[in-house]
Formats: structure tokens, sequence, C-alpha cells
């Protein structure tokens, strides 16, 4: 049985060029406004239990779609189907007054929700108690910190048994620890039953705790699917908008004629995948067309983690730009993978000016990195650490 | 039937979500007091300093009189108080009332509840600060002038009629507000300019006949008018007014609507 469908949603908005057309439209019924679709033809069927994880760029729609879901837009295509208490917390808190107090908030706000006050005062001090407010319960709303606020807001939307869950961007403010606790609450309610809608810019919390991920982009649908593959492929467009360092000072686009110097072949060896603690090597062979002072650079984009490492020549010793002179070179180095987690990575091998600031030219190739003892780890680099255990007792309470 | 005549009358959602009405009501009546030592006696406190203060000065101090037969009672402090306890009562909530849906974008944008909860809050806000005091007003009347008992029960129909056309004016102007700032803003400096255009401050006839008309373009007039006659003369409003109050209600009423309607899809979009 599914709890939560979507038929075909979307979500137009008007434009008016000021508020005066607007008001103007609004009293004589005459267009004045242009139409902008912010999220279009979204079909999704969400099974009870399941997590789904909302992803994309800002702007892509994302809190549109959370906002339509929890009914405080109005869809202009599709509807909405759910069965069920509905609870949210869209950006920040949930309906809180600054004036009230934490604990009169929460019987306000449950109102909001449509939660009745005996049924708070039921769960008053489980709510209480997860939020770690302790006596700022009885301090105005308007004294909490801004986590102290989403903790409050997290606390009485979960504990008040929500049938669908829907949470925007709201573990980000909260520290590590109580981001662990909320995501230990989320499993703990989605396995009773809970159907969660999560919007997160933490890839990593999306594949943490989603089963499901929908990417959406320009308020259209760019897959829907598996967490993983499509956290994949949003990765993986995420960084081929980015290209090497940056957008703005990479020149490879440029045309052809501005090119001081010119990357012909990268080889890697092994050329496609690579045993975690292998040592990888690169050959780059490149042509300068410009004498001038050149830097050679090589980076390191993780997938998953969206992490990058970077080696350049002037950096790694001391040795600044080198000379070169028209003509063809080759260059080759070699990369330690000890370190490295297993996952797919992006390299990119190529020159930059004597400053840094320009990418002259660089070419890119992937590589996956396989470990043979198959530990999934959320770390980003694992340390190579000689461990020495001790099994003496040192104290006794 | 009735649930479509309800909801004809935007009430039907009122009712149904009543008990959020009730804590939205009480909320805004709390952030009046909290912190304070009397707490909800603040909220009564002002209406009362200034039942008492016209009493004194006009009554006391001036002993201003006016004419028993025309107006129904000779203390004008009586008779100014009649008329600008309701008028409190409008202007508190049509002011709150026009620009109160910007006021509260931060909830209308996170949680789902009907926008028109949003005005009756600042009108039943309004209502429940002042109106008690107006039953005082009744029990003198009872007393020193010509009020009848059964008359409280045309006052409460004739403040229910009231809160009704109140309500119907916040609901029209917080839409426009939303849609264009202004409006708010503008109601909020012109709208007390009113007081001076209805029989509160000086009786209708002491008006010359040929700028009485003015004062029936106020919507306030028939109203004010109507709790002269039930509490200083203890009689029914006279048709006229009840047929203008009724045409006002119907106006406001369809124009509710139709903003409503034009509005409903992207208002909170405009908050």
């Amino acid at each position: 049985m599914s709890k939560l469908i979507l038929h075909n949603l979307g979500k137009l908005y008007r434009v008016y060029p000021s508020p005066r057309q607007r008001l103007f439209e609004l009293l004589t019924g005459r267009n004045r406004h242009h139409d902008h679709w912010a999220l279009k033809g979204i079909d999704l069927e969400v099974a009870k239990g399941e997590a789904v994880g909302v992803i994309g760029n800002n702007g892509a729609g994302k809190s549109t779609l959370l906002k339509l879901v929890t009914g405080t837009i109005t869809p202009t295509t599709g509807r909405v189907e759910c069965q069920g208490r509905l609870t949210a917390i869209l950006e920040l808190g949930t309906g809180f007054h600054p004036d009230f107090t934490g604990h009169e908030n929460l019987f306000y706000a449950g109102a909001l929700m449509g939660v009745h006050k005996h049924e708070i005062g039921a769960r008053y001090d489980q709510i209480v108690d997860f939020s770690e407010l302790g006596e700022a319960i009885f301090q105005p709303l308007k004294t909490y910190s801004t986590g102290m606020v989403v903790r409050l807001a997290f606390s009485l939307v979960t504990m008040v048994d929500p049938e669908i869950l829907i949470i925007d961007e709201a573990l980000a403010v909260g520290d590590r620890n109580f981001q662990k606790k909320c995501l230990a609450r989320m499993i703990e309610i989605q396995k009773s039953g809970t159907t969660i809608l999560f919007c997160s810019h933490s890839m990593h919390h999306v594949m943490q705790f989603c089963d499901r991920a929908i990417w959406l982009e320009n308020g259209n649908v760019m897959a829907l699917g598996e967490v993983g593959e499509v956290v994949d492929q949003y990765v993986a467009s995420s960084l081929q908008d980015k290209k090497l360092y940056n957008e703005s000072s990479a020149t490879t686009g440029s045309a052809q004629a501005d090119l001081h110097c010119q990357v012909t072949e990268m080889v890697l060896d092994p050329a496609t995948h690579i045993t975690r603690g292998e040592r990888l090597s690169l050959t780059l062979r490149f042509r300068v067309l410009k004498e001038d002072s050149y830097v050679l650079g090589v980076a390191l984009d993780q997938k998953e983690t969206m992490t990058r490492m970077v080696a350049e020549t002037s950096l790694e010793n001391g040795l600044p730009a080198v000379r070169l002179t028209p003509g063809e070179y080759s260059v080759s180095m070699a990369v330690e993978t000890d370190l490295l987690r297993a996952g797919q990575y992006i390299i990119y091998a190529g020159l930059l000016d004597e400053s840094l600031l320009t990418i002259e030219h660089y070419l890119e190739q992937e590589i996956t990195i396989v470990d043979s003892d198959e530990i999934r780890s959320p770390a980003m680099v694992r340390l190579a650490v000689e461990w020495d255990l001790d099994r003496t007792l040192i104290t006794r309470q | 039937m009735i649930g479509k005549i309800l909801s004809l009358l935007l009430i039907d959602e009122l009712l149904r979500f009543r008990h959020l009405l009730a804590g939205l009501v009480g909320r805004s009546l709390k952030s009046i007091y909290t912190g304070s030592m009397i707490g909800a006696a603040w909220v009564y406190f002002k209406p009362l300093i200034i039942i008492f203060a016209y009493y004194f000065v006009f009554d006391q101090v001036l002993s201003i009189r006016l004419d028993l037969e025309s107006s129904g009672t000779s203390s004008y402090s009586l008779y100014l108080l009649s008329g600008l306890l309701p008028w409190l009562v409008f202007s508190d909530a049509v002011i709150e009332g026009a620009s109160c849906l910007v006021r509260e974008a931060e909830l209308l944008k996170k949680t789902r509840f009907p926008i028109v909860l949003i005005p009756a809050k600042a009108v039943v806000t309004a209502a429940v600060k002042i109106f008690p005091l107006l039953f005082i007003i009744w029990v003198v009347s009872m007393i020193t002038a010509e009020g009848k008992l059964q008359g409280v029960l045309l006052l409460a129909i004739w403040m229910g009629v009231q809160i009704q056309l109140t309500y119907y004016i916040a609901i029209s102007l917080s839409i426009m507000s939303a849609a264009l700032r202004d409006i708010g803003l503008f109601i909020e400096s012109v709208f007390p300019m009113l007081l001076f255009f209805s029989p509160v401050l000086y009786p209708l006839d002491k008006v010359p006949a040929e700028f009485q008309w003015l004062l029936w373009l106020n919507p306030f007039t028939p109203i004010a008018e109507g709790y002269h006659a039930i509490l200083l003369r203890g009689e029914m409003p006279p048709l006229v007014e009840l047929l203008v109050v009724g045409g006002w209600i119907l106006v406001v009423l369809s124009i509710s609507h139709l903003l409503l309607r034009r509005s409903k899809e992207y208002i909170v979009d405009w908050l």
C-alpha cells in the first residue's frame, strides 16, 4: 500500500513586473503576469516506511516540492495523495512564535499541525528530553540559538507519531551529536512505518538514510531510482560543471589559437581499476606552444563525497614554475593510493600558469579504486596508522 | 444546506479549525502581556482607563449634557463610549487585519491552514479585548438611562453583526495588502480618520443635513447608530440601518469571495 502519491505535480509561479501589477490583476482580473514553472510533471509513489531523498542544486525545485507535499502552497497541476498525519520541518522552525517559551510553543505549534494538546501533553517529557533543552524550555524562543530551535522542532515533529515526515535541510544546523541522534531517530521511526521525504545537500546523509532518491534540476526530474545510482549521477554532473579548480579560471574551452600549451595524452597504469595500496603511475605528454613558466598539476576528485585532492609541482617540493620552450614534453608521476578510500574518482592532469590562477590545459580520466577488504566507510581518507594494542589492564574501577 | 451557507459566509473553516483559531487568539492576547506581572489584566487596563477618563472629563469636570430626546441619554460620556468602544474594535480589527497576512507570512509559509483564519484572528482578538467592557456600558445605561433588560440579547446580536462585517473587510484588505504592501500602510494611516466621519464623537443630528450623506458612506455609521439605539434607547436599530449594514456585508462578502478565488493559489507566494 502506498502512503504518498504525487500525480503529475506542477507548480506555476506568476511573475509580476511589480507588486502594483499584482494588485491590478487581483482587482480587475486582467492578465499582468508571465509564467514560471518552478516544478513540472512530478510523479512519485512513496511506499509506507520508505525514505526518499530529494537532491539537486539550489533553485532546482526541492523546497517547492516539499512545500507542495506539505500543503503550504497549492499545486497548479496534479495532486498530492497522502494518508495519515503529516509533519514537516521546512527551512527553520515549524511556525514557532519568538515571544513564547519553548514549552508554550510546543502546544501552539502542535495545534498548527493538528495535534491536540492532550497528545502533546502525553509526550511532553519525551519531546523535551530528546531536544536536550533542559531548563531552557521555559525561556522565550527568541533567546534560542538556531540549533536549539531546530532541536525543538525536530523533537516535536518526530515524537508525535507522524505517518509522513518531511524534512528540509534541518540537519544542516545542528551539531554533530545532534545530527547523529536525529538520523538514529529518523531510522527508528522509519522502521516503525513512517514514510519520509528528506531533502539535503549532504549526499552522505542522503546515502546513509534513504532508499531511493529523486534528483531535480530546473523543476524537472533528472533521475529517480535507487539512492546510490541517483547520487552518483548527480555528483558526476555537478563535477562536470565545476571542471578543474573552478569554472571561471578554466580556459580550456577557449579557441585553440589562444592555447599556450596542450596536453596530448594521459596514460594511467593501471588504466581503469586499481586496488587500494597499489601505486598509480601517470604519464602525461604535452606540447608547449608558447615559451612561458608552467606548473604541472594533478587533481583527484572523489565522486561520492565530492572531495578533491590536489598536487602541484610548485607546492610539492618548493620547485618554482618550470620555464619551458616550445616543443614536445613528457612527464611521469606516481600517486600512492594507501590513504584513499575505495570508490570512483576522476583524475585530472594538466598545466597551470605560474600564478596558479589559470588552467592552461588538462585531460581527465575516470578511475576506480577497489578495496580488497570491502569496508564501506563514509570517511574520505583512510589513515595509515600503526596500532600498538597493549592488553595489560591499567586501571580497574 | 447549512454547510453550504456557512461556506458562503466564509465561516465553515473557522468552525472546523476553531481550536486553532482559539489558540491563535490566545497567542496574540498573551503576547501583549507575556513577561508582565499582572498578566491578563493588562488586556483590559487600557480600555478601562479610557472609559474612566472620558467619564471623568466629560461628565464630572465639564458636565457636558446632551439632548435627552434625540440622543437617548443626557450623559455625553455614555453616548461617547457606547459608540467609541465598538469603534475601537472596528479600527483595531481592520488595521491589524489589513496587514495580518504579511505579518504572519512565516507561519503561512510553513504550515497549512486556511488563510481566512488569520484575518479572523485579528477580528476576534479585537472583539475579545474590548467587547466585554461594552457590557459595563450596558449595565450603566440600564441603571441611569432608558436601557431595558432584554437589550442584552440585542446587544450581543449587534456585536455579532459588527464582527461579521469587520471580518469580511479584514479578509478583503489583507489579500489586497498581500498583493501590494501599500494597502496595509495606507489603511493604517487613513483609517483612524473615519472616526470623525461617524456619529461617535457627536450625535448624527448635530451634523448639518446637507452633509449627513457623507457620514452614511462610512460603514461604521449604521453600526454606531445601532449601538446607540440598543444601549441608550433600548430599541431595535431602525430598518434603514439594518438594510444599510446588510448591504455593506453583502458587498464586502462578495469582494472577499472574489479576491479569495483569484488569489487562492498564489497568496502564499506573495508573502
